[in-house]
């Protein structure tokens, strides 16, 4: 077992089928893994199979499941700066400019607040957005909208970024590029993502290893690892190989 | 040639004038040619002597200046005390319980229905005129804020909370600026009830100045020019007071890039 980096151990999630019912839904069961630090986890599924659910329980945001979620060794417990997330939905508040809002991140740091505003702004260059910093959320487009949010998830320096869909209501232009982007963030960051998503072709681009789920109850099926130098070239006999693999589990599950 | 008009975009604008003007033209023929001999038929003429007699005087801004004086002291009290309301009502679920059902059976209450009790408990001054006004600019004040706070969108409660933020931080920082359309929605609302509670206020608690006051004197002596002068000075006030409420709104709207109405 790992000590540090992010451990899950025996995750089960219930949820009671209907409010106030006794018969009780398995959405997660008995999900078992172990990510090293600084590693990107790719976890693809059909929808119902609790990828979303899972990582709601390693943000903190559902504290009700059996099992163990351990962050260098120790419990969460509740939310916790050092876990970051981006939203498919880009969640920015609609009052505050890009700057205001990826200061969000830094509302409770312990940094100055010169240096919270550095922060902000190297944030932002990071994702290219220096020219739009007084913009308001309604001003920019949606691709724009999810760099900020990207930027506000990062500006905490987290040890673990939670990406729940982040590019899902993309078009596939913007998407091809955020990837791109996101992968450069990734290299030069240095931290832990976890990028949940039901594109299996995002999923084999970012990921170190890829971990497919199934639904009733959610469970893990297979981990496969992507053994490919970055950045991936999606022309390339391997790639395809890789995710026509991954494919094939969904082919079956259908 | 053709019969067709082309309608440029500026005489479309003022297409919302046609209505009046051929009213008033209606009036003046009826007056002048003696379609009514009725003493309570007075000319267009008359209306604009009296209305040029009453704003040189002194009595008229006097009245206005009571009438204005009275409805803001109204709307603040009334919107003061609906925002405090409001927001315990929508901020604590305690409160709620307690208090929610029975401001929810005192709102239902018609507000004219109340000018009995205030007359008894404040008598017929400007007291008990600011009460009533207050209570017309409490209502849509709390019913907004609270609904507003209680609409705030879970997904931005989720964010407050995964940055850490406090109870505290989190209304501040999240619940009051995301309720704040409904909540100015409140105070427009308040804004243009005071108004028309001042002029119920002035014509049934009748004592003292204003312009509910002038209307009566013209209706007890008879006087149409002075009714009717009144009438237009009620409504160019009542639309003076939502043209402003309608420039913050947009300029707010236009902050949380939602569409004007």
């Amino acid at each position: 077992m790992l000590n540090n980096g992010l451990t899950l151990e025996n995750i089960s999630k219930r949820f009671a089928s209907r409010p106030g019912s006794t018969t009780q839904l398995q959405v997660l069961d008995n999900i078992q893994l172990d990510i090293a630090p600084g590693e990107f986890i790719s976890i693809v599924g059909a929808s119902g199979c609790g990828k979303s659910t899972l990582l709601r329980l390693i943000l903190g945001l559902d504290e009700e499941y059996d099992g163990r979620i351990l962050i260098n060794g120790k419990p969460i417990a509740g939310t916790g700066l050092e876990r970051g997330i981006v939203f498919q939905d880009h969640r920015l508040f609609p009052w505050l400019n890009v700057e205001q809002n990826v200061a969000v991140g830094l509302k409770n740091s312990a940094l100055s607040s010169a240096e919270k505003r550095d922060t902000v702004r190297e944030h932002i260059e990071l994702v290219g957005l220096q020219d739009f910093i007084d913009a308001y959320p309604h001003q920019i487009s949606g691709g724009m909208a999810q760099r900020v949010a990207i930027a506000r998830g990062l500006v905490n320096r987290p040890s673990v970024l939670l990406l729940d869909e982040p590019l899902g209501a993309l078009d596939a232009l913007t998407r091809a590029r955020l990837q791109g982007e996101l992968q450069n963030i990734w290299a030069k960051e240095k931290i832990t993502m976890i990028l949940v998503t039901h594109d299996v072709d995002e999923a084999v681009f970012l990921g170190d290893r890829v971990v497919v789920m199934q639904p009733n109850p959610g469970r893990i099926r297979r981990i496969l690892d992507v053994d490919l130098p970055r950045p991936r070239n999606r022309s390339d006999s391997r790639f395809i190989a890789l995710r026509d693999d991954v494919l094939s589990d969904f082919a079956e599950l259908h | 040639m053709s019969a067709v008009i082309a309608v440029s975009p500026g005489s479309r604008r003022y297409r919302g004038w046609v209505l009046p003007i051929a009213a008033i033209a209606i009036w003046w023929l009826a007056s002048h040619q003696g379609w009514s001999q009725s003493g309570l038929l007075v000319s267009p003429e008359k209306v604009a002597v009296t209305a040029w007699e009453q704003i040189t005087s002194d009595k008229f801004w006097r009245a206005i200046c009571a009438s204005l004086t009275r409805n803001l002291s109204g709307f603040f009290i009334g919107t003061s005390l609906g925002l405090v309301l409001g927001c315990l009502l929508g901020l604590s679920r305690h409160f709620e319980r307690l208090v929610g059902p029975s401001f929810n059976t005192f709102k239902q209450i018609s507000l004219f229905a109340w000018i009995p009790l205030i007359s008894v408990w404040f008598g017929l001054g400007d007291v008990a005129k600011v009460a009533f006004l207050s209570l017309a600019a409490l209502v849509p004040v709390v019913v907004n804020t609270c609904d507003g706070l209680r609409s705030v969108p879970p997904n931005l409660l989720e964010v407050a909370r995964v940055y850490g933020f406090s109870r505290w931080q989190t209304i501040i920082g999240v619940m009051l600026p995301a309720a704040l359309p409904s909540i100015f929605t409140g105070l427009y609302l308040a804004l243009v009830y005071s108004w028309l509670a001042t002029i119920g206020a002035e014509y049934l608690l009748v004592s003292g100045e204003g312009i509910g006051n002038t209307l009566i004197d013209g209706s007890e002596h008879f006087m149409m020019d002075l009714v009717l002068f009144a009438m237009v000075v009620i409504g160019l006030v009542g639309w003076s007071l939502n043209a402003l409420a309608r420039v913050c709104e947009r300029r707010m709207q236009r902050l949380y890039g939602i569409a004007p109405r």
